[in-house]
């Protein structure tokens, strides 16, 4: 497939060799779809009569999968699998919210153009699910649950020249943590990353194709690419496209900055997981940290030795560049099988009630040898500021299920506000108050956010540039909460060094 | 609050007959004895009392409960019943909420929540799924655009100020300028209460006071400012309100109808989540007449639902038709692909249209930390419990969250938060060039919760909890490039 180049999509008048060109890629990409979808229903019959067989077998074997039809009579007792722990928690309060003062949003007064009629309401044309989207109905959850569609090498439409791509595969072994304990983990590796946790690093650029192609084992599996914003085929979700059988390259570019543009622009700090059976998977390792850099801007040069956040966003030290992934572990959870409680059984994934507290991570450019152990952050690097070097990054991901708060301290533990917040879920924080002119960053527009705390959760990621005033030693804290009641379930230490 | 005898004089007009006095106390329940004053009213709250005189494993005071109070005009009843529910895996768990009619415990279909009322500006209670009245409505929940954007192939303008919103149960709105006048009965054993969370003066709450068993109150307020605003029975925290009893008022100025309040974000069209828990541990004590200790007690929520689904009931792909619909209707966003640029949200270039987004409000009633995961498009947030969010002098505050408008793709929702977000509706920006330009069919995104076992049911089940999807509908034939 060629490397088909679209102009700019603000540009309204696409190329009669484009046009040539997408049709024939249409064309393509409509017999891809009919092998593909004969190739798919073929793999889901034979499936769905194996999963049959499952589940009759478990039915015999234990728990009866809930019946599709009610009853209307209720039953005086509400059937419960969880044993209530007679342990005093505290009842979760809502937490006092600060008052923002509410600035009033400037609203620039556009002119209305003077048009011709509006064009007559169009009548949608309802669609038509050729390109392996499931139409399906379900008549229990569990049908749903158990019924997800795994295809067994699925075809990436338009396949183009990628600048990055990865060979992933998935492995599973028992992997030693930090404090001496091994668990069974599942997660990817790379032909050259070894086997650790998290999966390895990936770190393509904006506006470049990016290809990972993906071979699971043990089961379907997918790769769902959080953040980055791709077609639902590319987007690995099973529900919404499918499940990987055999193996599938995923596709997609990320999106080109524009300075002072709020609109655009993906650099930033991303993650990867498999979505399927995701409260398990996830759990069990199945992630990895995702980067996107910025393409330099002609505006924004980078010093050596440097690269920026984003593509207006301030310059950080590359040596220094620094992962946190703040993870749990659920010992249960990790002698489960793949497909735990997807056909109705009770297996407690509702109950996640972890006794091991871990940070994974470290230094981005320099992580050391992690084939065959788990990736463990044990001192955070960092450069003073001002200084001669630029400033260093700390990446921050969220990779429980549980909330997290972040304090930064000096060495006797008093709050220390040597953290600014740049960025949220792959988006710099920007100043948006005027419409029509560029918006900078916080810090450029005169306040940075800085901060002593931070507090976010599962999920959530945030780019941090640290920034303590002298050498010495400084401190992160890291707590985690209870995802109900918010009490404070641990907490680690990490020393920051600043030099 | 307003005073109850000085509501009294108004139903005691509705009370032509002497005779019928005990028959009207009857169906009127303990509110009504109030007003005729302590010394008439002996006799007949002691024989109500007496009917509602249960062992203490009663579930609910005695059959002959009253049946449906008269109604007042302009004034919104709402019955306290308990129930069983039927979960998304079958099994039915005992419930309590705010019903629109009195219902028994063992009713097959309780009334456990309301259909949608609106108070108006002009004095009206109407019952109504959709708001502006009278817009129009949007057909299976998707705003049709206006036209093309001949400078953006694929995409769309959209209509300003045109399309009704479409709400779940358990919805009040209000319009600003309103008088909200609520009638409660407890027809339950135990006393209850009604509370509108920030509702009042400095963002106070607003209360019923305690309801005695078969007891009714009235709650009398003008709308407070537009936002979105948690109602809850507060009785042993939060055990009631994880039975059931909760709800969301929602306050719109009559004259910004498709904006969150004057000069801020305008939306094509706006959707309410409202996010909850079930823990039948807790209800199976309740519902055998214990009370439940939270603090002995762990919660150990079960089921995970938005706007009262789960899973596949959520995602609207069961065989039920009629419930598939109210799905998309409520829950499921969905339209059309439309540049967006999150400086502005107002007027867009051509007369009639809107550039912006849709609005999504989460809320979170239930007790766990949500992380509301969006697929296919970041969200704008610009504003939590009813404090808009500055577009300048951001700043971290003393919890450590960032305040100042942002893109989020997960967005935190504590028990109790509100979030408003703005879910722009745009090209999925890092998806392929080609494979945009030869898009033909819908395109859907999952919405889950990151705190992942709140995507479970009954233990299992992956994706039977709080889950939904958004959809970029499909270019429409003869609007392409």
């Amino acid at each position: 497939m060629t490397n088909v180049q679209v102009p700019n999509r603000r540009d309204g008048r696409r190329t009669s060799m484009f046009k040539r060109q997408a049709e024939r890629d249409e064309e393509l990409a409509k017999r891809q779809r009919e092998a593909e979808k004969k190739a798919r229903e073929a793999a889901e019959k034979k499936r769905k009569e194996a999963k049959k067989k499952a589940r009759e077998a478990n039915r015999r074997k234990s728990t009866p999968s809930p019946s599709a039809t009610a009853t209307a009579t209720p039953s005086a007792t509400a059937s419960a699998s969880a044993t209530p722990v007679p342990t005093p928690t505290v009842t979760a309060s809502p937490t006092p919210t600060v008052t923002a003062s509410p600035t009033p949003t400037v609203t620039a007064s556009p002119t209305p153009t003077v048009t011709a009629s509006p064009t007559p309401t169009p009548t949608p044309v309802p669609p038509v699910n050729d390109d392996g989207t499931p139409s399906h109905r379900f008549r229990s959850q569990a049908d749903f649950s158990s019924d997800q569609m795994d295809v067994d090498n699925p075809v990436t439409e338009f396949l183009q020249t990628p600048q990055t791509a990865v060979v992933l595969k998935f492995f599973s072994r028992d992997l030693e943590f930090d404090d001496g304990n091994k668990f069974e983990i599942w997660s990817f590796e790379s032909e050259n990353s070894g086997r650790s946790l998290p999966g390895p690093t990936l770190r393509p650029k904006e506006g470049e194709i990016f290809h990972a192609t993906f071979t699971p084992s043990k089961g379907a599996h997918t790769i769902h690419w959080h953040g980055m914003e791709p077609d639902p085929r590319n987007d690995g979700v099973g529900h919404t496209s499918f499940e990987i059988g055999e193996t599938y390259t995923y596709q997609w570019q990320a999106e080109l900055g524009r300075p002072g543009d709020p609109n655009y622009g993906a650099a930033g700090t991303y993650f990867y997981h498999c979505h399927v059976n995701t409260v398990l998977h996830a759990q069990m390792g199945m992630f990895g940290a995702l980067v996107v850099d910025p393409t330099v801007h002609p505006d924004y040069p980078v010093s050596p030795g440097a690269r920026r956040a984003f593509v207006d966003g301030p310059e950080y030290d590359i040596a220094t560049e620094c992962i946190l992934v703040p993870y749990s572990v659920d010992a249960r959870w990790h002698e489960m099988d793949h497909a735990a409680g997807l056909s109705g059984e009770d297996v407690g994934l509702n109950r996640f009630e972890p006794k091991h507290f871990y940070l994974l991570g470290g230094n981005l450019a320099d992580p050391g040898d992690t084939d065959d152990r788990v990736w463990s952050l044990s001192t955070i690097q960092a450069n003073v500021v001002p200084g001669e070097r630029k400033p260093t990054l700390l990446r921050i991901l969220n990779a429980n299920y549980l909330p997290n708060r972040m304090y930064f301290t000096d060495a006797e533990g008093n709050p220390a506000q040597i953290a600014e917040i740049i960025a949220h879920d792959g988006r710099p924080f920007r100043d948006t108050s005027v419409p029509g002119v560029p918006s900078p960053p916080c810090s450029a527009a005169g306040y940075p956010l800085l901060t002593s705390l931070l507090s976010f959760g599962a999920a959530e990621r945030y780019d941090v540039m640290l920034t303590p005033p002298s050498a010495g030693r400084y401190e992160l804290r890291v707590e985690w909460e209870d995802w109900i009641t918010g009490e404070i379930l641990a907490k680690r230490t990490v020393p920051i060094i600043a030099t | 609050m307003t005073d109850i005898q000085e509501t009294a004089k108004t139903s005691v007009g509705n009370v032509a007959k002497p005779t019928d006095l005990m028959a009207t106390a009857g169906q009127l329940g303990r509110w009504d004895f109030l007003r005729y004053g302590a010394a008439a009213s002996v006799g007949a709250a002691a024989l109500l009392y007496g009917q509602s005189s249960k062992p203490a494993q009663a579930r609910v005071v005695a059959s002959s409960q009253p049946l449906a109070v008269t109604p007042l005009p302009g004034v919104l009843d709402l019955y306290i019943n308990d129930g069983y529910l039927k979960m998304v895996d079958a099994s039915l768990v005992y419930h309590r909420g705010f019903g629109d009619r009195p219902t028994d415990v063992n009713d097959a279909n309780p009334s456990l929540a309301i259909v949608p009322k609106v108070f108006t500006a002009d004095g009206r209670l109407v019952e109504s799924r959709s708001y502006p009245l009278d817009a129009v409505l949007p057909p299976e929940g998707t705003p049709l655009p206006y036209g093309p954007d001949p400078a953006n192939p694929g995409q769309y303008f959209i209509r300003r100020n045109y399309w009704a919103s479409y709400f779940p149960q358990r919805t009040i709105i209000a319009e600003v300028g309103s008088r909200i006048r609520l009638r409660v009965h407890n027809r339950l054993s135990k006393p209850h209460e009604f509370t509108l969370h920030g509702a009042g003066p400095n963002r106070g709450n607003v209360s019923t006071g305690i309801i005695d068993p078969a007891g009714s109150k009235l709650l009398e307020l003008d709308a407070p400012a537009p936002g979105t605003y948690i109602y809850s029975d507060p009785t042993n925290q939060p055990v009631e309100r994880v039975l059931g009893l909760f709800g969301v008022l929602l306050v719109i100025h009559p004259d910004h109808q498709w904006a969150i309040g004057e000069d801020l974000a305008s939306f094509e069209r706006q959707w309410l989540w409202i996010c909850h828990n079930v823990d039948s541990v807790w209800a199976g004590i309740e519902a055998s007449g214990g009370t439940v200790d939270p603090r002995k007690t762990k919660a150990v929520p079960r089921y995970f639902t938005l706007n009262g689904r789960s899973g596949y009931e959520s995602l609207g792909i069961t065989t039920n038709d009629a419930l598939n619909l109210a799905t998309e209707e409520e829950t499921l966003i969905s339209g059309y692909p439309r540049q967006v640029d999150v400086r502005q949200f107002g007027e867009g270039t051509e007369l009639g249209t809107l550039r912006g987004g849709q609005l999504v409000r989460l809320v979170n009633p239930g007790i766990v930390f949500h992380q509301m995961h969006f697929h296919g498009n970041h969200l704008w947030t610009v504003g939590r419990n009813n404090y808009p969010w500055p577009r300048r002098e951001g700043f971290v505050d003393p919890e450590g969250h960032v305040v100042v408008q942002q893109w989020e793709d997960v967005v935190e929702l504590e028990p109790m938060d509100r979030k408003d977000c703005i879910l722009p509706i745009k090209r999925p920006p890092d998806a392929v060039n080609a494979v945009w330009a030869a898009r033909t069919t819908d395109w859907g995104y999952p919405m889950h919760c990151h705190a992942e076992p709140s995507q479970t049911a009954a233990g299992g089940m992956y994706p039977g909890g709080m889950v939904a999807h958004w959809t970029l509908k499909a270019p429409i034939i003869g609007t392409g490039p």
